[in-house]
């Protein structure tokens, strides 16, 4: 298992430098100077080509590429994702305050649409082409196929239009006010998690489905096992696993996929750092937060997989 | 009855301008002036308050005291350090933790020129020295004295040969030297007689900052360094979620500030922003505008909050369409003509705006040519059920054909995925159509958007501009000479080199009004690359509780909260 471990991680390497090569050739080919952009502003600003040159010297962006990329890299090697273009703050520090916000958030939501999809997507399979699949399939429909942030703006509109009542713009964090963190981070969550809820609840539907065919859970009814325990004993320790995967993969896509979410209720997270530096063009932040993100799709996986061998007595790693 | 208007309007402005050469040519001394160019007779009255100074200003013994209001902005501010500033966001952020030599009135009328740090000032007789009396009791907040000496480097530092300058860099075309005549007096000289020097010094961004802290390599970027003179301090700053003031409590300014804090929410989405200010979560949009609401979502928000959310509104800037001159068929001035003449600036003012767009003049409407002449003028006339003047397309089909392009010709059309542009461009592709001329509509993300225009890698481009101070100088500047932001292609001719050349030196706002109409003149003819369509306005959503709020000439200037206060009690 160890071994196994070791092989995982170090596979995290390749990965990694194939990720931080291609965001940083995207920045770079993307159209849109830094240095440009500091001076323009919103495009009113004006500069002479002496004062363009000297800020890009200032900010490096004006040395060859490759010597960018390995000063970048360097960088991380050493711990030091580098500075912002613009303010000039440690890439880290503003990471380190924003990180804690987005993972708790999806955390959250995945923890939440995880809770209520297993036993809904068992359940309407249990009880397939009754009511009550029919039901939960039109919800779990609508959940998929209606953009979150739409669900979101719905949101906000009912509570301060019917309740007259809005999450607090100030966001306080977990370990500081539990409450004010709850009262901003509850409907966030609840509208990341019905996507949650409504896409792992089809994969339990129909994983569960497959596995209620097989063989081994007719034998299992034969032998007059209640429906109960054949379900939950046998049926979902089998088809939990497609889910796994489907809500490993899905904890990394909410890390980068919180943006409007979080612009929509102002919440202090990595995406909306993200989507300001996008804006700005601040190579390094973008660069530290595309990388982060790898990073954690990269983690979540290894931690579903080392997961299945937990499940699935049949899985060994060696 | 249209020739009586017309009189009367003559009158208005000809008194206009009786005053306020009757300002400009006489007084050598004051403690507050009217901005040299001025666009209405009111603004030439006596200002309704006496100038923010050590002595409170009757307006502050009204005011109520304390509270700390929330408000909202729509970005980050980028960078603290006002001078390496380029946006109005940084400037927000920061006006209200210095001070500047002079300002913009908080009071109606606010073009108006008062002293900020200077009490005083004089000016020479042939205009070339400005000797400014600061005030004595104005310190940074770690105690030491404002002085001559933070002045003369802070105007230096403004100025600073190879230094981004973004903003403060529009002083170098007037400021030549500065000296520290004792500790509160300053002398500065400028390089000939600017009229608009004083109102570039009232800008937000030209805020004198402390020497000693600078001196020692302090980097005042960081808002934990900052080391103010002003009305508030920094009380907590995180990037996409807030910003937070503080009261100055030793404040040099009797009665000021009036609030005892300030929180700004940054909210960037406007739905969000719209059901914070319903909710009275947030109670407007930090002073000054650019809150990005259109005006008919600001009147909505308005009508429905029953009263408790009035809207501010200003005419920003112009806006325009502008050609890469450099591309063929751009290159040819018949071409551009004829698209300045097809252009139908009613239809798109009343799709966009509801009408509420200012006419697309050179200057300020009203401010050189009557409004009324304008509507005269070749492709900006109206038959009398409210069409678009079929001989201006007929000339703009001649000058087409003229210029060898009968049977029109194909162009990309690119504009920035931001503000009304994208409403803006199927009007546009459809009026030059019209004449022949197809466009291609391209969308592109903003900053992607800046580059190309930066590069010249457009045929078509499309932008407003914001000015920064209200005066011809910065239209000049900006647009029609090389190296303006707007003119980064270096499109230029000769004739507005020489009428800007002489205009900026001209103290007599009559005759200085007259070299401007001649430029008005030359470029109304639509021949060169920047085509106005409408000064475009902009709005600001304020509760009513916020009190003594008022927009400022433009949306740079006037953003410090000093003179605001907070009234819980006040009803629509």
């Amino acid at each position: 298992m160890s071994q196994y471990l070791i092989r995982r991680i170090a596979l995290f390497v390749p990965t990694l430098v194939l990720v931080s090569l291609i965001v940083f050739a995207v920045m770079r080919i993307m159209p849109g100077d830094p240095a440009l952009l500091i001076l323009l502003g919103e495009g009113e600003g004006s500069f002479t080509q002496k004062e363009l040159d000297n800020l890009r010297r200032k900010l490096g962006t004006d040395q060859p590429l490759l010597v960018q990329y390995g000063t970048w890299v360097w960088g991380m090697v050493r711990g030091d994702l580098g500075r912002s273009l613009w303010d000039g703050t440690p890439v880290l520090d503003q990471i380190k305050d924003r990180l804690p916000v987005t993972l708790q958030l999806a955390a959250m939501a995945v923890l939440l649409g995880f809770v209520i999809a297993v036993p809904l997507g068992v359940l309407s399979a249990a009880k397939q082409d009754t009511w009550v699949d029919h039901l939960s399939r039109v919800v779990t429909l609508f959940g998929v196929a209606a953009p979150t942030f739409w669900v979101g703006i719905l949101v906000i509109v009912v509570l301060a239009k019917v309740f007259h009542w809005l999450p607090p713009l100030d966001f306080a964090r977990l370990w500081d006010n539990p409450w004010k963190n709850l009262q901003q981070l509850i409907f966030p969550t609840l509208v990341l998690g019905y996507y949650e809820v409504a896409f792992l609840a089809r994969v339990t539907r129909s994983s569960t489905l497959e596995v209620l065919r097989d063989d081994y859970v007719r034998t299992a009814r034969a032998k007059g096992l209640v429906e109960r325990l054949v379900l939950f004993r046998h049926t979902l320790a089998n088809s939990i696993l497609p889910v796994l995967t489907i809500t490993g993969w899905q904890f990394g896509r909410l890390m980068g996929g919180v943006v409007l979410i979080e612009a929509i209720f102002v919440i202090p997270g990595t995406g909306s750092l993200l989507i300001d530096s996008l804006y700005r063009r601040d190579f390094p932040i973008i660069q530290a937060l595309i990388l982060l993100a790898a990073v954690v799709v990269l983690l979540s996986n290894l931690i579903v997989d080392l997961l299945y061998a937990v499940l699935d007595p049949r899985i060994r790693y060696s | 009855m249209s020739k009586h208007v017309l009189r009367g309007v003559v009158a208005v402005l000809i008194l206009t301008l009786t005053a306020v050469g009757a300002v400009a040519d006489t007084p050598t001394q004051g403690e507050s002036a009217p901005t040299l160019f001025l666009r209405t007779a009111a603004a030439t009255s006596s200002p309704g308050a006496a100038p923010p100074g050590a002595a409170a200003p009757s307006w502050v013994k009204e005011a109520k005291r304390g509270g700390t209001i929330n408000l909202y902005h729509d970005s980050n501010p980028e960078l603290w350090d006002p001078h390496r500033a380029a946006t109005r966001h940084s400037a927000q952020a920061t006006r209200s933790l210095y001070n500047t030599l002079v300002m913009y009135s908080p009071v109606p009328p606010t073009d108006q020129i008062v002293g900020d740090l200077a009490k005083s000032w004089e000016v020479s007789a042939d205009g070339l020295t400005y000797t400014f009396y600061l005030h004595e009791q104005a310190k940074w907040w770690d105690g030491k004295p404002v002085t001559a000496d933070d002045v003369v480097y802070s105007l230096n530092r403004m100025v600073e040969p190879g230094q981004p300058r973004p903003r403060t860099g529009a002083l170098k075309a007037y400021y030549d030297s500065s000296r520290a005549i004792d500790p509160t007096t300053v002398e500065v000289k400028t390089k000939f007689p600017a009229p608009a020097f004083l109102s570039f010094l009232a800008a937000d961004y030209m805020v004198i900052l402390p020497k000693h802290v600078l001196e020692a390599g302090i980097d005042i970027n960081v808002p934990d360094n900052i080391v103010g003179s002003g009305p508030f301090k920094p009380a907590g700053f995180q990037r996409g979620a807030f910003y937070a003031f503080e009261r100055n409590p030793t404040y040099w300014k009797e009665g000021l500030p009036l609030l005892d804090g300030a929180r700004i929410h940054i909210i960037t989405d406007k739905g969000r922003a719209l059901t914070a200010l319903m909710t009275e979560q947030v109670l407007g949009h930090i002073p000054a505008s650019g809150s990005g609401f259109t005006i008919r979502q600001a009147e909505a928000i308005e009508r429905d909050s029953r009263g408790r959310v009035k809207i501010q509104r200003i005419l920003s800037g112009p806006g325009g369409i502008f050609v890469n001159f450099k591309r063929k068929p751009f290159d040819d001035p018949r071409v551009r003509r004829a698209i300045y003449l097809a252009i139908d600036r009613e239809e798109l003012n009343q799709a966009i705006y509801g009408g509420q767009a200012g006419p697309a003049t050179v200057f300020r409407p009203g401010s050189v040519t009557p409004v009324e002449e304008v509507r005269q003028w070749p492709g900006h006339r109206y038959t009398a059920d409210g069409q678009k003047d079929p001989r201006d397309l007929e000339e703009a089909k001649r000058l087409l054909a003229e210029a060898g392009y009968a049977n029109g010709f194909e162009a990309e059309y690119m504009y920035r995925n931001i503000w009304t542009y994208g409403d803006e461009a199927p009007f546009v592709k459809a009026q030059l159509a019209k004449i022949g001329i197809t466009l291609t509509l391209k969308v592109v993300e903003s900053a992607a958007g800046l580059a190309a225009y930066a590069a010249g890698e457009y045929d078509i481009g499309r932008i407003d501009h914001g000015i920064t101070i209200d005066d011809p100088d910065e239209i000049f500047t900006s647009i029609y000479l090389p190296g303006g932001a707007r003119n980064q292609l270096g499109y230029e001719d000769p004739r507005l080199r020489d009428l800007f050349e002489k205009q900026v030196r001209e103290p007599n706002p009559e005759k200085r009004r007259a070299l401007l109409a001649q430029a008005e003149d030359i470029i109304r003819q639509g021949e060169t690359h920047w085509i106005n369509i409408w000064w475009f306005p902009q709005v600001t959503p304020i509760n009513v509780k916020v009190k003594n709020f008022h927009l400022g000439p433009t949306i740079h200037v006037l953003n410090t909260l000093e003179h605001i206060w907070f009234d819980p009690a006040a009803k629509p």
